[in-house]
């Protein structure tokens, strides 16, 4: 079950990034696309759309879902909250805050943007893991914290955007979250950050398991849990926050992709930890397309199709009181 | 008798005295009285229409502004009053206006506190064309008393727009791109917007000319790879900061235009604002478009 929906999802994330290559402002017809890709593309302004634009884009789509995927995992076991997740909890806003204050500093060039996100996503985190794991705290208080930090945040950006107008667009784009200018740079960073990312999320799958059970047995267990939770949040954190730092927050994906997965195949993470990845991949990578068709000429920011499209999720998860796990 | 004589002398140069005093006194509070009880007050809110009652001469009755106005180069003796869309109340009840003149809507609870406080709201709604642009004129002319002077710059600015286009027609058409925005968005003059306009009648071909809402994509821009971009500075920044960045990313750096170096600069203020500078905003950008031709 678990292999052969593992495999199925493969083939539709591969599926719908060819699909992806082919739709686009610039009309490129699947023949075409195909001779494209094949090497034997006549037009010189469509083969560089097709290698140079579409093809960085859809890839740097799937590797952002499957981070902001498992990221979603990680959250939610770590803190034992089905409804956790890193947008949710304030913890790409804490990165979008990060970027937009070392744009105003003018430390961009020195500090670089994904490290001033990850300074911005690791201050949250902490201040989320500090609420959230020292003594058990109830879903909605856990929530609230993140609707907090997430008020707190965004009030801090809306006052950097008034103060500086000139940076005014620059920083709004990182609340909206966008693919359109991926490059092969960034294609390269945000497979290394998946790689540093992924390894050690799929070696301590059953620590994961374990960290769901109450805090009693988990101690029997012999785990040093609190460690390990404050490992893997932080691992989940520098991955999530450099996909900020790069490509601006894009909500919900780490909540829809697990809570789906788990409905599919259980809460064992060994079987669906791959699953929720391919399922974040094959989320963001739809979003990504509609907002590069919905409009005719221009683009629609990514975040906006994936909060319509979580945000109805997240209602309904809490209306049926899905505080435990299926 | 000599005393009575020196008396009369005293007597006589005092009064001369006096005379001369409040003559000189009461001249200039003669001439000016009518004109201080008659001159009007006005807060401007939008950078086109304080340049429109520049040019037509009422600089002086500007008593307040907001953040963006900043042509001509007298209008930072006057207080500002803020943002476009989020202007003071308090700031602008202070300085006294007869009236508020703005080319833009303000919100109606701003409206209401202005209505309530006795302050005159003059909103001026214009058409996106040159028509729009000489309608915002003669109105603004119209509410300042300065009829006469408000259809000469308008006379003027008609000769001179004829000139351009004339002269455009017999040109080459380049194919043209206006950057406005790069990066995640790309902002450009799309076929709905004045800018567009601007560019057919000085003899460019804009490629966004099918496109609306001011966005663009990167992948029509590479396809149609056009001759020349048009770059006008981001804000806060100067054309070479803007252009620099703009030639080293990806994909923009790989554009014919960019390549050979055709990317030139267009002041955004000008291009932007429709008001009396708005035909020496063609002249500059059919200068931009068509370069030495031009000259």
């Amino acid at each position: 079950m678990n292999t052969r929906i593992s495999v199925v999802l493969f083939f539709l994330v591969c599926f719908l990034g060819l699909l992806a290559l082919t739709l686009g402002p610039a009309n490129i017809s699947v023949l075409e696309t195909i001779k494209i890709l094949l090497g034997k593309g006549e037009l010189d302004s469509q083969t560089y759309i097709i290698f140079s634009l579409r093809l960085p884009r859809v890839i740097t789509a799937i590797l952002c879902g499957a981070i902001l995927g498992g990221a979603g995992a990680v959250f939610q076991a770590s803190l034992r909250n089905p409804m956790a997740d890193p947008f949710v909890l304030g913890v790409s806003a804490g990165a979008s805050f990060g970027v937009a204050l070392s744009i105003t500093l003018g430390f961009s060039a020195f500090l670089g943007l994904p490290i001033s996100a990850l300074l911005g996503a690791v201050c949250t985190t902490l201040l989320i893991f500090l609420i959230g794991s020292k003594h058990r705290v109830s879903q909605t208080s856990l929530l609230l914290t993140g609707v907090a930090a997430n008020y707190i945040l965004s009030a801090a950006m809306t006052l950097l955007m008034f103060i500086n107008h000139q940076h005014y667009e620059r920083i709004l784009f990182w609340t909206l979250g966008s693919f359109s200018s991926s490059t092969w740079e960034q294609v390269f960073y945000t497979f290394v950050c998946a790689l540093i990312f992924f390894i050690p999320l799929f070696l301590h799958h059953k620590e994961m398991d374990m960290m769901l059970l109450d805090e009693g047995s988990a101690l029997s267990g012999g785990l040093s849990l609190r460690r390990m939770r404050l490992f893997l949040l932080l691992l989940s954190t520098f991955a999530v926050s450099t996909c900020v730092s790069f490509f601006g927050v894009i909500g919900f994906i780490g909540l829809m992709a697990p809570h789906i997965t788990r409905l599919l195949v259980g809460p064992k993470h060994k079987k669906m930890l791959l699953p929720t990845c391919l399922f974040g991949s094959l989320l963001l990578l739809g979003s990504d397309t509609l907002s590069r068709i919905l409009l005719p000429t221009g683009e629609m920011p990514v975040g906006v199709i994936t909060s319509l499209l979580g945000a109805p999720l997240f209602i309904w998860m809490l209306r049926k009181g899905r505080n435990s796990y299926v | 008798m000599p005393i009575l004589n020196s008396k009369k002398v005293c007597i006589f140069l005092f009064s001369l005295i006096v005379f001369t005093c409040t003559s000189l006194v009461a001249q200039p509070l003669l001439e000016e009285k009518p004109e201080t009880l008659q001159q009007l007050r006005i807060v401007s809110l939008s950078p086109n229409v304080t340049e429109t009652i520049f040019a037509l001469g009422g600089g002086d009755l500007l008593v307040g502004r907001s953040d963006f106005c900043n042509y001509p180069l007298e209008v930072e003796a006057i207080p500002s009053v803020g943002m476009l869309y989020t202007p003071s109340l308090e700031k602008i009840l202070s300085l006294e206006p007869d009236v508020v003149m703005s080319s833009t809507s303000i919100s109606d609870q701003l409206h209401e506190s202005l209505t309530k406080a006795g302050v005159e709201f003059l909103f001026i709604d214009y058409e996106e064309n040159f028509i729009g642009t000489y309608t915002l004129i003669r109105e603004i002319a119209q509410r300042i008393n300065r009829v006469e002077k408000g259809e000469l710059l308008i006379l003027e600015m008609q000769n001179k727009v004829k000139e351009i286009t004339e002269r455009a027609r017999l040109m080459q058409k380049p194919s043209v791109y206006l950057m406005i925005d790069f990066g995640s968005f790309d902002g450009t003059a799309t076929g709905d917007t004045y800018l567009s306009q601007m560019l057919e009648m000085i003899g460019a071909d804009n490629i966004a000319k099918d496109a609306t809402k001011w966005t663009y994509s990167k992948e029509l821009l590479i396809e149609k790879d056009p001759d020349l971009i048009i770059i006008s500075p981001r804000w806060g920044e100067t054309f070479e900061q803007t252009s620099a960045l703009f030639a080293s990313t990806k994909p923009y750096s790989d554009l014919r235009a960019t390549k050979e170096g055709n990317l030139v600069p267009i002041d955004a203020d000008l291009i932007s604002r429709q008001g009396p500078r708005s035909a020496q905003a063609l002249e500059l950008l059919a200068k931009a478009v068509h370069q030495k031709a031009w000259l």
